[in-house]
């Protein structure tokens, strides 16, 4: 797909930011160590960092050449590497596809409809992000900015509301039993979602595009995660992890005079989230899938990302335990770690090899046609 | 001679550019005889047993010559004495028709614009737009002259856009006059008019105005283009144009602007846009268009700036409501019940238990009630308007609330979600339908599917490009200038420092 | 594909026409839970829950109904079985959205209010934010009392307790902070206490805030007055405003607090917590018997001052002895605050905490502030 249409470089991180706020109002407590409330807090930062670190790669592969894909930059030390690098990338987009999807399907039938078949439900918002990926990039960034103020207010809301709840005696010390699971969960929720190598790969969809324009985003979601999680910590205190999403239980305590119990309306704003990263997911797998085959069926693409996302999402939430086997899995921070770190530095390797080559062959010639033009 | 006429006397010598030739009129055969005889019989076939065309023969000097024109398209006294009378005592001693046909067209009736048509087709062209038509025996040319005076309204205030300080000065129906309105407001030489023909059996006039030294050739190129292209039997109204100059895709809203204001069309002429007016409708367009130019209207720029943020504040306020509202108490009275307040729950569910439908049905009846009463509001005469607003009053009012098949609360609702809807008339259409939208969708979904419909019109109306211009500018993409004139108006001190041209604002593709 | 769109909107429809909600989620089928008391029988091992539901039939006309809502008397080995059979008498389903509180009897003990209590945690309509409180007999008394008005008795009940809390009277418990104190090992937390009172004309019964329920582990209960409970909240520094009366040589006054902060420090004293207590409060003197009209003096402001410290000074020695020493109960936090500054030595005293508590020092220092003196001048 050549890219005739360009977002700016604030609407395209922008799409990243709500990614991953979705991510952070979606957050499951408990579902793999239980951490004090403190050690929660301290997870962030870990989160913020590791974060920070993975997006080095990226930007070392910006520096380089901050307008060209990186699946061309793939194609043009192989094209079978390129197309390999595609598959991968797919599958990691649905997975982190899939995931979203069922956080948000076990998000609406906990809180809102418990009764009621999610299958039919959930049909409609994978529908609204095909369409949004139909529309284009350009519609999701311009969407993604209405968006980034509801989500803005809302967050302004639940926290200012809340703050008076906040009580210091529910943070017990830190690191009291051990470091080890903060920074596990930390590097769990820094692999939650795969923001960090769609910037490698939808470049030729950003204009003015700096390059440590990433480091802003990650700088953005660092304080996000670190403040969401330090107000759910002082507020809840061990409540929360009495709670499966405990983001949402914080909006339940947030009122403000007669304005209260605006928890599900808090919810569906943090929910326009989930539509952009879903939209955002289908509109990247339907561009690797004309990387791939090379025939313009736009929408043949879209609607097969929908479809396998649906089917995986029926899949991973048809029960929590299920759902926590897969978020908790190692493969999340491995796949992670891969398609976020091995794979920017294995194509700038690739390139700096074929290029100390072609450096090699340029200096032969040199040296053949030299003595080719020597008298003697 | 000719009958007297019904209508205003219209002296206008406004110079116009040749009507585009349609296929239609191609069609007619041949160029104009030499004889008047079979010119005159071709047009006699042609309009058939219509009773309006009148034909005069005479001669002068010997030569013979036939006046033509249709009944109640032309002024009396312009006929009588700026044309036939002069031509009819020319004292001009040469018998040669030629000769005669020169003298006539220069010395003779040279007080009214007059044209000259080779082909029948031509000829009926004029003719049908109220020209009178003059065939000299030996000449196969026609002397056409601009005779019109049709009956037409005269500028009255605009029905649609009233405002508290602007002009009381609205386009008319016939475009001419509404050229010579926006001449008026912008006296510059580089304001064109450019006269295109659309309808293949009605042969509309229609008129792309622009400023040329400020809007982009592009997209004036890309509008004319766009008439050309019309593929239209006839053009009852500026509506029929709208759907050829919209973006492309479906769309509950239109990309394409309107205004029955002359002051407001020149202002926007002046932004770099290019507008459309059609003869027969007092509705100009305008292009490029913005969104949130629905929620602007001329008295925000003539009141303080204060005020203007007020008024558009509540403009916004408004459509939400008007669109959201019915949607929202369904989805809160179906599925989230706790956001209802403490002390407001008990009334509601007092209210609700009576009623026999489900909150979503008995939502969308009322509202298909209000939708009916206001079309017969609209459409009925005037004089048995009191009889239906007594009817709604008491029957949706009163009795049903009474009776128990509809609650008060929903008729609060649909109260409040009328008045808002009145407010922004340019949205009226849009705002109706996503309504019943999203009342089905809140019903069946809950809040979750009112966020998901929003999201799904916000993904769509940030697809829209007018022109290449982003539908949803300035807010996204953002443009820092251009935000003093969109939720508020920064005042005239301010906009006027820095001069803002719609194809160059942010994400346009000119930028 | 016209088809399609057809059966699309045609679903849709059907969807949207039809009576049949999911789950009879619509308002009208739907069971407003005012308010919830919970009680526990002994002999029967059940539980014994008091529901207060709003009436909503022959509602929407002009006069308020005589009686806007109504009690339903349910049992059940747990609250869920009891709700169930709520469902069953009404054939609604139960909307906790709207419950304002929920209070627990006297025979219910620690164990047993937070086994209960599980119940609305996991509840998806049940809030976090729901008031707790705690009644001096029977829920059921609290909650199906009627003073006689047309005024929703849940409704009532949730008012005395956030007046009584804004005076200091009691604290504002809510279910979250149940479980957060509970968590805590250290800690026994608190509800307001509530009881049915008659009024002087023995006409009306009216539900009063009269203290503070302690839940301690021990079989006894453990109560404190108002006055006691204004202290224990000086202690936890959660004072808004409230009123108290000192005495002096010249005469008795009426001190209004207008703010309060307290810090507690942790120190360690022969390998036990240390805890140094210190109140800065500002008042206001609404009223003093000494000056007889007079104007007053700098002397007898100070005089005010001096008895308001001390007496602030003697109520939190009191309760803070009767709690620890006395029923050996942590309702301040101490644990938290001695885990938060001392983990380490805090490890190795946590496991027999109730027993060190009796142990355990404390200082408590006040000082107050006459901000106003009224109307009344200050003599030079």
């Amino acid at each position: 797909m050549t890219a005739p249409v360009k977002i700016s470089s604030f609407q395209f991180y922008n799409i990243l930011f709500l990614s991953r706020v979705f991510a952070v109002v979606t957050y499951i407590a408990n579902l793999r160590i239980d951490l004090s409330p403190s050690d929660k807090a301290a997870s962030s930062v870990f989160t913020a960092l590791y974060l920070f670190v993975t997006c080095i790669p990226t930007y070392l592969l910006l520096r380089k050449d901050s307008q060209s894909s990186i699946i061309t930059r793939a194609s043009c030390l192989s094209p079978v590497f390129a197309k390999i690098l595609c598959i991968v990338y797919i599958a990691d987009f649905l997975y982190y596809g899939t995931v979203t999807a069922a956080r948000f399907e076990l998000l609406i039938s906990s809180v809102m409809f418990p009764e009621t078949n999610m299958a039919f439900f959930m049909l409609v918002p994978l529908a609204v992000a095909g369409y949004g990926a139909y529309k284009g990039i350009e519609a999701q960034g311009r969407a993604a900015a209405f968006f980034l103020v509801l989500v803005l207010l809302s967050f302004a809301f639940v926290f200012l509301t809340i703050l008076k709840d906040f009580d210091p005696l529910n943070f017990p010390p830190l690191f009291y039993e051990g470091a080890g699971g903060s920074a596990a969960i930390g590097a769990f929720t820094c692999a939650r979602t795969g923001e960090v190598f769609s910037v490698a790969l939808l470049l030729p969809f950003v204009k003015n595009h700096k390059n440590h324009h990433i480091f802003l985003w990650s700088a953005a979601v660092g304080v996000t995660v670190i403040a969401a999680d330090t107000v759910i910590s002082g507020v809840l205190g061990t409540f929360g992890n009495t709670q499966l999403f405990s983001m949402y239980s914080v909006s339940v305590l947030a009122e403000f005079g007669f304005v209260e119990r605006m928890d599900a309306v808090i919810t569906c704003i943090w929910m326009l989230c989930a539509v952009v990263k879903l939209s955002f997911t289908v509109f990247a797998c339907s561009y690797l899938l004309l990387c791939l085959f090379g025939k313009k069926l736009r929408l043949l693409y879209i609607s097969l990302t929908a479809a396998a996302l649906f089917a995986g999402m029926l899949a991973v939430s048809s029960s929590v335990l299920n759902f926590a086997s897969v978020v908790t899995s190692a493969f999340t921070i491995y796949g992670y770690v891969f398609t976020a770190c091995v794979v920017p530095l294995a194509v700038l390797l690739g390139e700096k090899i074929k290029q100390n080559k072609n450096n090699k062959n340029i200096e032969n010639k040199t040296l053949i046609s030299d003595s080719a033009g020597d008298p003697q | 001679m000719f009958e007297k006429l019904f209508g205003r006397w219209n002296n206008s010598k406004i110079h116009l550019s040749e009507p585009v030739s349609k296929e239609d009129t191609d069609l007619i055969p041949g160029g104009i005889s030499k004889t008047v005889s079979e010119n005159i019989s071709a047009l006699r076939e042609m309009f058939g047993k219509s009773f309006d065309l009148i034909i005069k023969d005479t001669d002068v000097n010997g030569i013979k010559l036939s006046f033509a024109v249709l009944d109640g398209m032309y002024d009396n006294l312009l006929v009588s004495e700026a044309v036939v009378s002069p031509v009819l005592n020319t004292d001009y001693s040469v018998c040669d028709p030629d000769m005669l046909y020169e003298h006539i067209g220069k010395f003779r009736a040279s007080e009214c614009d007059s044209k000259e048509a080779v082909t029948m087709g031509e000829a009926v062209q004029f003719l049908l737009s109220g020209f009178l038509l003059l065939f000299i025996d030996g000449v196969p040319r026609c002397r056409v002259f601009s005779v019109q005076g049709y009956p037409k309204r005269s500028v009255e205030p605009p029905e649609s856009e009233a405002q508290e300080n602007g002009s009381h000065e609205g386009f008319v129906d016939m475009y001419k006059d509404n050229v010579t309105l926006i001449r008026r407001r912008l006296k510059s030489p580089y304001l064109r008019f450019e006269s295109v023909t659309a309808g293949d059996t009605s042969n509309t006039s229609l008129c792309i105005c622009y400023h040329a030294k400020r809007a982009d050739p592009d997209i004036v190129n890309r509008v004319r283009d766009s008439l050309l292209n019309m593929k239209l039997d006839i053009v009852p109204g500026s509506g029929a144009v709208r759907p050829f100059l919209e973006a492309k895709g479906l769309s509950f809203f239109s990309s394409v602007g309107s205004t029955e204001r002359p002051d407001v069309f020149a202002a926007k002429i002046a932004e770099g846009r290019v507008g459309v007016i059609v003869d027969g409708t007092p509705y100009a367009l305008i292009l490029p268009y913005l969104f949130i130019e629905n929620f602007h209207s001329l008295d925000d720029y003539l009141n303080r700036p204060y005020y203007s943020l007020i008024s558009r504040t509540l403009k916004l306020f408004c459509f939400f409501v008007a669109v959201f509202l019915p949607g929202i108490y369904v989805a809160v009275g179906t599925f989230h019940q706790e956001i209802f307040p403490a002390d407001i729950i008990f009334e509601i569910a007092s209210s609700l238990q009576e009623t026999p439908f489900p909150l979503v049905l008995e939502s969308i009846i009322i509202h298909f009630i209000y939708e009916i009463v206001r079309e017969a509001g609209l459409r009925m005469p005037k004089s048995m308007g009191h009889a239906v607003s007594i009817v709604g009053a008491l029957v949706i009012g009163d009795a049903a609330v009474t009776a128990g098949l509809i609650s008060a609360p929903m008729l609060i609702v649909v109260a409040i979600t009328a008045i808002c809807s009145a407010v922004i008339s340019p949205l009226h259409q849009p705002s109706s339908a996503l309504r019943l939208i999203f009342i089905a969708v809140g019903g069946i979904m809950g809040l979750f599917g009112i966020m998901l419909g929003a999201s799904l019109v916000v993904f769509n109306l940030c697809s829209v490009n007018s022109f290449g211009v982003p539908f949803t500018a300035p807010f996204s993409p953002f443009d820092r200038y251009a935000m003093r004139d969109s939720v508020f108006f920064a005042g005239w001190k301010k906009v006027g420092k820095r001069f803002i041209q719609i194809q160059n604002m942010k994400g346009s593709d000119k930028h | 594909m016209k088809k399609l769109s057809a059966l699309f909107f045609g679903m849709v429809m059907i969807l949207t026409f039809s009576s049949c909600s999911y789950g009879e989620t619509e308002l009208k089928n739907r069971l407003i839970i005012e308010g919830i008391g919970i009680d526990y029988d002994e002999k029967e091992d059940m539980y014994d829950l008091t529901v207060q539901v709003l009436v909503t039939s022959g509602g929407g006309s002009d006069e308020a109904p005589e009686n806007p809502a109504v009690n339903y008397s349910v049992k059940g080995k747990t609250i869920a079985e009891a709700v169930g059979s709520l469902s069953d008498t009404t054939g609604k389903n139960p909307l906790y959205s709207q419950n304002r509180i929920i209070v627990a009897g006297s025979s219910l003990t620690r164990e047993k209010i937070v086994e209960a209590l599980d119940y609305f945690i996991r509840e998806y309509t049940a809030r976090a934010d729901v008031l707790m409180a705690a009644a001096a007999g029977d829920a059921k008394d609290i909650i199906s009392n009627s003073d006689g008005s047309s005024e929703i008795s849940a409704k009532i009940i949730e008012g005395a307790i956030q007046e009584s809390s804004v005076n200091s009277k009691c604290e504002n418990t809510e279910l979250y902070n149940i479980v957060n104190l509970y968590n805590e090992d250290t800690t026994t937390f608190t509800m307001p206490l509530l009881e049915v009172t008659t009024d002087r004309n023995l006409t009306a019964k009216t539900v009063k805030v009269t203290g503070t329920r302690v839940f301690s582990s021990g079989e006894d209960e453990n109560r404190m007055s108002d006055m006691e409970t204004m202290f224990f909240l000086f202690v936890s520094d959660k004072v808004q405003s409230g009123t108290f009366s000192v005495e002096t040589q010249d005469g008795a006054g009426a001190l209004d607090i207008i703010k309060s902060k307290t810090k507690t420090k942790v120190s360690v004293k022969d390998n036990l917590p240390f805890y140094e207590t210190e109140v800065k409060c500002t008042v206001d003197l609404v009223e003093y018997d000494g000056t007889r009209f007079g104007n007053i003096e700098k002397s007898d402001i100070l005089k005010i001052q001096k008895a308001a410290e001390s007496y602030i000074e003697e109520g939190m020695k009191e309760v803070i002895s009767r709690q620890l020493k006395e029923e050996k109960s942590d309702i301040f936090r101490f644990g938290r605050m001695f885990m938060k500054a001392q983990p380490e030595l805090y490890g190795k005293l946590s496991e027999n905490w109730s027993e060190i508590l009796p142990e355990i020092g404390f200082s408590v220092d006040a000082q107050v502030t006459v901000r106003r003196i009224g109307q009344e001048t200050l003599k030079a």
